[in-house]
């Protein structure tokens, strides 16, 4: 049966490896986003404990993710009371978005390493990680506005911190799929690798971040990975 | 110097011909999602009334010049290629209302200045009002 949603986080020397590996190839289906929500928690309640290096994300099988069942978005978002003149959001939706936005502000690097597809909210997983890692044959996209709608997980804001105003406008606004190389060109990917090679990249980031930073400062991640890449130039 | 030419559009006012960005200021708009100034040969200094008028547009501004001096560059949300403009709007705006295209510009308008808690606020509320439309409600088509 299809709800049966495999995503598992397991601790690896003080690294966390979130892997997901959910029927048609990780489309987010109601049952993924609950299970992904519940494992945040899980993830929010790790980190308040201490004494994890890091984060990776990936998926188990070829794909990251293969985005939103819009279908069961609109139905969600159908019952979700909203009135444009308040100023109140449904707070299933404040609940949810935060589990993803929390990434950002975890004491820890989190990378998501990309392989196959990674769209729509899948995306959103990854932009709102510290780090994108893709591996070549990966394609990124954020195609929301070709269903008339718009990425609300992170999507628009964190699209442009990383792409700048320009790039983020063209993936939002198109919702065009682009390969990893150009991924990389725009800002997208903070590291391109061959094939297979994305996890060991990420550990190798962690593990520079945490030998050589200790302390994480999430607001300083774009000095983190300016040294790393610095450091695998010598 | 040719003159001035304003051209407004669904979705785009795009200028030509212009030499100084004080011309903006005085200048029939429209409401577009994307002021583009073109073909310009622009001079003279930025001054504060002028950095208030892209600071506060209420649209998106970008310049199409393959060689933008970095003060203008600065100035422009965007730069994009001086060829190819009718293409790359195409692109942006296809099958899209200029309601749902406004309702996504304006979570970038957002982003010039506000936080970062800002824009993600902007388009959870700008998803619901397309989500509303999606489903057969709201009026705002």
């Amino acid at each position: 049966m299809s709800d049966i949603i495999n995503i598992s986080l397991n601790e690896e020397n003080g690294i966390l490896h979130l892997v997901m590996d959910a029927p048609n190839n990780n489309m987010m289906t109601t049952a993924f986003l609950n299970t992904f929500e519940a494992i945040m928690v899980k993830v929010a309640e790790i980190a308040e404990k201490g004494g994890i290096k890091g984060m990776v994300i990936y998926g188990g099988g070829r794909h990251f993710s293969s985005g939103a069942d819009v279908g069961a978005l609109a139905e969600r978002s159908e019952k979700e009371a909203y009135d444009d003149s308040s100023d109140e959001l449904p707070a299933s939706h404040v609940v949810q978005k935060s589990h993803f936005t929390f990434l950002r502000d975890l004491p820890f690097p989190v990378v998501s390493v990309v392989t196959g597809f990674c769209i729509g909210s899948g995306s959103e997983i990854a932009v709102n990680s510290h780090y994108r890692i893709l591996e070549k044959g990966a394609r990124i996209g954020q195609p929301e506005s070709t269903f008339g709608i718009l990425p609300a997980l992170g999507g628009v804001a964190r699209n442009i911190e990383i792409c700048g105003m320009k790039n983020a406008y063209e993936l939002v606004m198109t919702g065009d799929m682009i390969p990893a190389d150009q991924a990389y060109e725009i800002g997208y990917a903070d590291i391109f690798t061959g094939k297979k090679q994305g996890l060991s990249e990420a550990l190798s980031l962690i593990e520079y971040i945490s030998d050589n930073f200790g302390t994480f400062e999430p607001e300083k991640y774009r000095e983190y990975i300016k040294q790393y890449k610095q450091s695998r130039l010598v | 110097m040719h003159d001035m030419n304003t051209e407004i559009k669904e979705y785009t006012t795009e200028i030509s011909g212009m030499t100084s960005l004080r011309a903006l200021l005085d200048a029939e708009l429209g409401s577009p999602c994307l002021l583009i100034v073109k073909n310009s040969k622009l001079s003279g200094g930025i001054s504060n009334d002028i950095r208030d008028f892209f600071t506060k547009a209420p649209f998106l501004t970008a310049l199409a010049d393959d060689e933008p001096s970095e003060e203008l560059a600065e100035l422009f949300d965007m730069v994009i290629p001086a060829d190819g403009i009718d293409e790359w709007t195409a692109r942006l705006f296809k099958d899209k209302s200029k309601w749902a295209a406004d309702q996504i510009t304006a979570c970038f308008v957002k982003a010039r200045t506000g936080t970062a808690e800002e824009v993600l606020d902007c388009e959870s509320r700008a998803f619901y009002r397309l989500m509303a439309v999606k489903n057969g409600g709201g009026s705002n088509e």
